[in-house]
């Protein structure tokens, strides 16, 4: 039962991660905003934080990257959505990595331990996350690999990455903000309700990543 | 050992944090300082610069439709090429440079089905958005 909880937590943590990346990207871009700095610094990190200060389970982030990935992938609006979807399953994967210690326990964190926590976070999931996908994008698509100009877009990548860190300290601050008790309660919730809700929040992603315009 | 290892968690993530984010400010000034260069309405191509005007006015725009079925209009890039007077285009590797100093390398292959749009974009027919530089500032042979 403990595993069909996770199951269902993954589905419908990665599902909305996938609604909200599919949908605010455009918004963001349109509007003049950093759209990949919001999206892993605000976004994906305080879904996967919320989501492990919640289930308390390592690997279930990953989990999450990679089926937001996915949806990402499959949009049907937006087109080859490659790069993003690459984006998005490294960030899962980059996530499991900076949090496998067992002593970064979000809930008992002190306060500058977890903006700390969020800064490198926000910092790495960008950083790695665009330079991963410069090398990946060509592999998957067969298209030409130019490593020689990579180097030099490190500067411009640690700027952004800088916006990214910050707004992961923020997000680290406020998901830290909620209640213990209460994200105990959420995660033990009765299956009779738990699984209920777990399946309308991935359906209602689905559905809205299927009639985004 | 427990709680000195806790004491030197403590520590140890918000000097990383911090170190993190002194490279980012360091870079953001080396950013600013040397790699961005100002938008405007030239596109240096191959030294020679030229207005988004000019080419729209000089040469047919084109439709071309991407892999991922969208369908862009624009200036195709072989005009460039005449326009800059580059002989035997398909025989070069081209750079093409942002505004934000994003530079992509690019063959001939790839941009005979690419287009630079009104707001100085350029589409590929065959190759992924990463490649879809933005705002460009400067296209250089290589």
């Amino acid at each position: 039962m403990k595993h069909m909880r996770l199951v269902a937590g993954i589905l419908a943590f990665g599902s909305l991660w996938g609604l909200l990346e599919c949908s605010l990207g455009d918004f963001l871009s349109d509007a003049g905003l950093p759209s990949g700095v919001v999206l892993t610094g605000f976004v994906g990190l305080g879904l996967m934080v919320l989501s492990r200060m919640l289930y308390e389970q390592r690997g279930m982030q990953l989990g999450m990257g990679l089926l937001a990935g996915v949806l990402k992938f499959l949009h049907p609006i937006g087109g080859c959505m490659i790069c993003s979807a690459l984006a998005i399953a490294v960030e899962g994967a980059l996530f499991e990595v900076l949090w496998a210690s067992p002593r970064l326990r979000i809930s008992r964190l002190d306060a500058g331990t977890a903006v700390g926590m969020g800064v490198i976070s926000g910092f790495v999931l960008y950083s790695l996350g665009y330079v991963a996908t410069q090398i990946l994008t060509p592999m998957v698509t067969a298209a030409p690999l130019s490593l020689d100009t990579l180097p030099g877009l490190l500067p411009a990548i640690f700027s952004s990455a800088t916006l990214a860190g910050l707004a992961g300290g923020v997000t680290l601050a406020m998901v830290r903000m909620v209640p213990s008790d209460v994200a105990s309660r959420i995660a033990h919730l009765k299956k009779e309700v738990y699984f209920p809700t777990a399946s309308a929040v991935a359906v209602l992603s689905w559905m809205g990543i299927l009639l985004l315009p | 050992m427990c709680p000195r290892r806790g004491v030197r968690l403590e520590r140890l993530v918000p000097l990383v944090a911090a170190c993190l984010l002194l490279l980012g400010t360091l870079s953001t000034i080396y950013v600013k300082s040397f790699q961005e260069q100002e938008s405007t309405e030239f596109i240096s191509l191959n030294g020679t610069a030229v207005s988004i005007d000019h080419l729209y006015a000089t040469y047919s725009e084109q439709s071309l439709e991407t892999s991922a079925d969208e369908t862009h209009t624009g200036i195709p890039f072989a005009s460039l090429t005449q326009e800059a007077g580059i002989q035997d285009p398909a025989a070069h590797i081209y750079r093409i440079i942002a505004a934000d100093g994003y530079t992509k390398e690019v063959e001939w292959k790839y941009l005979q089905n690419s287009v630079l749009t009104s707001d100085k974009r350029i589409i590929f027919a065959q190759l992924p958005k990463q490649y879809w530089v933005r705002d460009i500032v400067e296209i250089k042979v290589i």
